[in-house]
């Protein structure tokens, strides 16, 4: 069904084709009867093994012959030795590698392979990690086999070092091979365990691999460069001699300069896998993009080193399971929790206590969905958390997972939650010596940048090292790489901007906090957490800023407001002149009062549904949006809304 | 040193509409064509090859077309002893057709007309010891099983049924790879046909939250080439069944946006034949009815043709208004 290209035939061609396409069916039906026939018959002999073999030899994907053949080995085993088995089997091996010859990706066949190994008395398994050897050769890129390469890896213990050499090698004479950098994820976390908790020497030996990098790839590109520029220009000079000596010269020179670039490269690219977890990486992984900007390799090898990098930012769960914060408020009657991890209170209940003893009450999360979530919602179904006095509260999940906070004698809200360093919120802290390290790093990228202004890549790993390396200062800047990312890669220009979206939100939330730690708490009350005007697209991060009660998201790109329902105590909203369609994440905020979204694209009352589930709201403005220009507007939006006392800024 | 860029270039002469009467025409004249060369040289797979055919005509809403009665009686013949159906008649059972079995059952409305309880038996018997499924009883695991396994019992809204979900679960989770895709087993490398499959496990057993959706989503737009289409793979040929397995899982995981979807639509109508009508998997090459379900899916999914597809669901692949009907809403992030 791929790759079969269509052609014009004439007649003539149609009707051979059609004769011997018949001739072919005629056979193969015929086969195809005869096998079913003496299966029915239990007649597991040789004959049923040939046919079936002339069968799968052109269609190597009918599951079922397989089978057929599995069955007749299970009943020539009954009967003999050993001996006679392996010889069948090694026949069966030789068979089935004609099989995968004509169909290489055939599942059935790949997997017939295993269970003829899995069954013969005396596997060869040298021979079979030559096999894949050899048809990663055909096809380096054949997941079958890099599939079935590990099966045979495994079944004799081949040694990790040995297999990552394999890559290697492969790599090597094709630096894009994915299949190989994928391999590598896995291999290397083997041979190098733990490495972040050992010592320093390996950090420093790390550092200096890597921070040469960089410096020697841009040296070694200038001096290609210049030396190509030399000799060319010395052989449009002197001409025939000389042009010759030039030619035969510089692809020897660019040659070891490759090989020498590569080696450094796939050492560069493997440290960062080891080293999974560390920001400081996380810029290092795309320089060799840059390389490959400079070698004209670009696009090849742009994604597999994607890999590389993908390695840095992945990994889920890295934080273990623990409660952030715990927040009562007894005029409300809940509890509201953040986790560090998605948990599901509907499928496993935290339990909530007061001074000891547990409150009933029901689990809601924010979205107030049936699914996982970090943000959890406790409704306490009596008057126990109203009692007079000074208590302690506490949710608990597990021995290992709970948290308190503390009541004072006529307080109606407490607050218990993980101290958050504004600095370290979205970054790894920094030593001196990785700081320089980047600022070298960073130097050098700035220098390729200007070789290829418009390299994404190139664009990427600026962007990357200058959050690591100061993410406020210099902030305009990472702006602007994102600007020119955006023009060049049109095609993904929404994943660009939600990316940007969000290294704006850590930085507006990373200079909230850093004000909010200077000021007093009712002047963090009063402070508004503004992002508006930032062209954002899409918003993140926000459970930091559950304790926010006045916001303005306004003048952004936004189509809707994810996430909004993390804003547990958000009291005052503006969102206004975005392109908002979608409210329904408002839905449920119990503090929300006064909400603002002029200038929006909200046209159908049902759009302002959700808003029915938010308590206190009493203030609404849709100024500006066409829903306001529907017959009967406000006696309807007073109808839905029964608690609202002011719409478009008039009183009802 | 390196791979150059595998891509094609669309045709100014491309077709630019969706040639909605010639796809009716090619699936209905398909399955007319018994002793053709192809149809029987395909007859392993008949099963999904009927779903396929019978789930593209829903979408344009021409099932009336098919022959209802035939196409049920075929598939009930299909069931084996054990629970599980075959392919065909005469082929053995396995859960890639048992799952395709249900499909159709499904958008015919038609689950009565089996022994349910013997399906769930037979799925439910297939998990391992380490949650994993194996596709039949001679033991090949594959996430697509897995897949394969939930999709049927969620259809037959017996989920509950599953050994251990939470080791499936875990299994499918062990299979995510450093780039936030998934692979055949654990340790294969991240494949966009691998990735619908684990990412619908997840959507159908309500797991999403697994899924780290900026990095996979990042991983999966990347895929979109210069042509528009999508390849299923780093470094390979765009396709037009690659294209629905991305397009799907971005949507699953609420990523649709981050591809040029104008781009990607003109990509796929110009896999159509302006001759016999279908899809093929790139323009020029020949149609046949698995990428003429996944183009048509495709622009579904796409939804700029709403007038004339109806609205895909991106896990099941099947019209949203079966399982509406029957109830079942995966998760979607
Ligand atoms: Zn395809």
């Amino acid at each position: 069904m791929h790759g079969r290209l269509k052609v014009k035939t004439t007649e003539e061609q149609q009707e051979a084709k059609r004769k011997e396409r018949e001739k072919k069916l005629k056979l193969y039906t015929a086969g195809t009867q005869k096998v079913f026939e003496k299966r029915k018959k239990n007649e597991f002999d040789g004959e049923i093994l040939e046919v079936c073999a002339q069968l799968l030899s052109a269609n190597p994907d009918v599951y079922t012959l397989w089978n057929v053949r599995k069955e007749t080995f299970q009943v020539l085993a009954e009967t003999k030795t050993p001996d006679e088995m392996q010889e069948l089997y090694d026949k069966e091996l030789g068979f089935i590698e004609n099989c995968l010859r004509v169909n290489p990706k055939s599942y059935g066949a790949w997997y017939h392979r295993c269970w003829v190994l899995d069954h013969t008395p005396k596997p060869d398994w040298k021979q079979e990690l030559k096999l894949c050897t050899l048809y990663l050769e055909y096809d380096e890129r054949n997941f079958h086999c890099w599939d079935y390469r590990r099966f045979v890896v495994a079944k004799s213990d081949v040694a990790p070092s040995d297999e990552l050499e394999f890559t290697s090698n492969k790599i090597s004479t094709n630096f894009s091979n994915y299949s190989s950098w994928h391999y590598r994820s896995k291999l290397l976390p083997v041979l190098h365990p733990d490495q972040e908790k050992k010592g320093r020497l390996k950090e420093d030996i790390l550092i200096q691999g890597i921070v040469l990098v960089p410096r020697l790839v841009s040296a070694c590109f200038k001096w290609l460069l210049k030396t190509m520029i030399d000799q060319i220009d010395a052989c449009i000079v002197r001409k025939k001699d000389i042009l010759i000596q030039g030619i035969v010269l510089v692809p020897r020179l660019v040659c070891a300069c490759s090989k020498w670039l590569l080696k450094t490269m796939i050492d560069q690219i493997d440290t960062c896998i080891v080293r999974k977890k560390d920001i400081l990486i996380q810029g290092i992984v795309l320089v060799p993009h840059l390389v490959s900007v400079c070698t004209k390799f670009c696009t090849p090898i742009a994604s597999s080193l994607m890999a590389a990098t993908f390695f840095i930012c992945a990994l889920p769960g890295e934080k273990p399971l623990g409660i952030q914060a715990v927040y009562a408020n007894s005029a409300l009657n809940q509890v509201m929790v953040i986790f560090s991890q998605s948990v599901n209170l509907l499928q496993q209940p935290a339990e909530v206590s007061i001074s000891g003893s547990v409150m009933d009450g029901t689990w809601r999360n924010s979205r107030g969905s049936q699914y996982h979530s970090i943000m959890w919602i406790y409704t306490v179904s009596s008057d126990a958390l109203r009692q007079e006095g000074e208590r302690t509260l506490q949710v608990k999940l597990r021995e290992d997972v709970c948290r308190s906070c503390h009541l004072d004698e006529g307080a109606t809200e407490c607050w218990s939650k993980d101290k958050q360093d504004a600095s370290s919120l979205f970054t790894a802290e920094l030593s001196d010596e990785k700081t320089e390290f980047l600022t070298t790093e960073l130097e050098s990228c700035q220098q390729l940048r200007e070789l290829e202004p418009d390299n994404k890549w190139c664009l990427l790993t600026v962007i990357l090292l200058m959050r690591a390396l100061d993410p406020l200062k210099l902030e305009a800047e990472m702006l602007g790489c994102f600007t020119t990312i955006l023009s060049q890669d049109t095609y993904r220009a929404n994943y660009f901007k939600d990316l940007r979206s969000k290294f704006i939100m850590e930085n507006a939330i990373m200079r909230y906090l850093q004000e909010s730690s200077k000021v007093t708490e009712s002047q963090v009350k009063q402070a508004t957490f503004d992002a508006s005007g930032k062209e954002l697209t899409t918003l993140h991060h926000l459970h930091h800023l559950s304790s926010v009660h006045c916001m303005d998201l306004s003048n952004n790109d936004l189509l809707a407001l994810n996430d909004v329902d993390l804003l547990f105590c958000v009291s005052d909203l503006k969102a206004d002149s975005n392109k908002l369609q979608d409210i329904s994440h408002l839905s449920g905020l119990p503090c929300l009062e006064t909400l603002s979204l002029e200038n929006n694209n909200i046209s159908s009352l049902s759009q302002l549904e959700p808003l029915a589930a938010c308590p206190n709201l009493r203030r609404l403005d849709l100024s500006g949006n066409s829903v306001c220009d529907l017959d009967l507007f406000g006696s309807k939006v007073r109808e839905l809304l029964p608690q609202l006392t002011s719409l478009n800024k008039e009183l009802l | 040193m390196g791979t150059p860029i595998k891509d094609v270039t669309l045709k100014p002469t491309a077709p630019k509409e969706v040639f909605f009467y010639k796809h009716v025409t090619y699936i209905t004249s398909y399955s007319s064509k018994k002793d053709d060369y192809e149809y029987v040289m395909t007859e392993y797979l008949r099963m999904s090859g009927m779903y396929w055919g019978i789930a593209a005509m829903d979408l344009l809403g021409q099932l009336n077309r098919m022959n209802k009665q035939k196409i049920i009686e075929f598939t009930v013949s299909c069931q084996h002893e054990c629970g599980g159906f075959g392919a065909s008649i005469g082929h053995d059972p396995h859960l890639l057709y048992t799952l395709s079995a249900i499909q159709i059952l499904a958008i015919y409305d038609a689950l009565d007309s089996i022994d349910v309880d013997k399906v769930v038996e037979y799925v439910t018997g297939l998990q391992q010891e380490d949650g994993s499924f194996v596709g039949d009883k001679w033991g090949e695991v594959d996430t697509r099983f897995s897949f394969c396994a939930v999709a049927t019992l969620s259809l037959l809204k017996r989920l509950d049924a599953v050994p251990d979900i939470e080791k499936a679960v875990q299994y499918v989770v062990s299979c995510m790879n450093f780039d936030g895709g998934f692979g055949v087993r654990p340790g294969s490398e991240s494949h966009s046909g691998q990735i619908y499959c684990c990412v619908g496990f997840l959507s159908v057993t309500n797991n999403l939250h697994y899924v780290n959706a900026d990095l996979l989503g990042w991983w999966l737009c990347e895929r979109q080439l210069p042509s528009g289409g999508l390849n299923g793979r780093p470094e390979k040929l765009p396709d037009v069944c690659y294209s629905w397995w991305v397009l799907a899982s971005l949507k699953i995981i609420n990523r649709l946006h981050w591809i040029d979807s104008k781009k990607l639509t003109a990509f796929i109508l110009a896999c159509q034949d302006d001759e016999t009508g279908g899809f093929a998997d790139r323009p020029g090459d020949m149609v046949d009815p698995f990428h003429t379900l996944f183009g048509i899916a495709g622009l579904s999914l796409l939804g700029n043709h709403s007038d004339s597809i109806k609205p895909v669901n991106p896990v099941f692949c099947m019209p949203e208004n079966i399982l509406t009907r029957i109830g079942v809403a995966p998760q979607i992030l």
